[in-house]
């Protein structure tokens, strides 16, 4: 099964994507193109299937600003805001769900956010999880986290998570010492 | 009629605000009218449910936590995705 993995282009038809949720669905339908042609606030990915979209997820450059720190944290800070890379949708059609199309797409916006630590800086990945996927990016690290401010504006809220670029690279790095380790064996 | 309002709001972007408002020589208070004005337009045209917030802001416990997980070492599943 191949899956191509690319930026959403204006041409690609995206009223038949359904992925069984309403708002999931109406914004890649209507908004996914304005974000990213109009207004620039984001950039959304999708995955082609024999030609045809079959998920998709928006991403765009974020920071996580600490408030209220005590000195002798803001001693180890920069006096800036963090950044991260932030998943605010994502979606696999229904027809093609529980087929690894998730996983692809998830190792693509890891990789892009090793691209964008080694250009730009990325201390970690923020997913706007929604409840009943909480338990499928836990399977990969992601942590629920307490935010004071910076919610989506959906209904009901979806949960905050958080993936370390440490913890990122340190799978980089075994998975690369696996492969050394096979390759050596064959 | 021109009223007053009150707010708090991050010393960073105060900074910005005031150095904007002294290179460019404009009143403080024309700035944020016209930021107000150009950000409720902006909902218009989009719905807010679609627009993602720039930042993201965490308290000390939640800075400690990152910090802990900072150290974590990776899991099996995620080690097999990124190889």
């Amino acid at each position: 099964m191949h899956i191509e993995i690319r930026a959403l282009t204006k041409e690609d038809y995206r009223k038949d994507f359904s992925c069984g949720n309403y708002e999931l669905d109406i914004f890649f339908q209507k908004f996914a193109s304005q974000n990213q042609f109009k207004h620039y606030i984001g950039l959304t990915y999708v995955a082609l299937l024999n030609h045809k979209i079959v998920a998709f997820a928006t991403i765009s450059a974020s920071s996580i600003r600490v408030e209220k720190l005590p000195t002798q944290y803001i001693k180890k800070l920069p006096n800036y805001p963090l950044p991260v890379l932030r998943i605010s949708r994502f979606a696999v059609d229904i027809t093609y769900q529980n087929k690894g199309i998730a996983k692809s797409l998830l190792k693509f916006i890891l990789n892009l956010s090793i691209e964008q630590k080694n250009k730009f800086g990325c201390m970690g990945i923020i997913v706007d999880a929604k409840e009943d996927s909480v338990s499928y990016y836990e399977q990969f690290d992601f942590e629920t986290i307490n935010i004071i401010q910076g919610q989506l504006d959906v209904r009901p809220y979806a949960k905050t998570m958080f993936l370390s670029m440490h913890t990122i690279m340190k799978a980089i790095n075994n998975s690369s010492q696996n492969h050394k380790g096979t390759s050596k064996n064959s | 009629m021109s009223v007053q309002i009150s707010a708090y709001i991050q010393d960073d972007i105060k900074e910005k605000m005031e150095r904007y408002s002294s290179s460019h020589g404009l009143k403080k208070g024309f700035l944020i009218e016209n930021a107000i004005e150009y950000y409720l337009q902006a909902l218009h045209e989009i719905p807010t449910s679609v627009l993602v917030p720039s930042s993201i802001s965490i308290d000390e416990k939640t800075y400690k936590k990152i910090e802990q997980l900072n150290l974590k070492k990776p899991n099996k599943k995620l080690i097999e995705l990124l190889s």
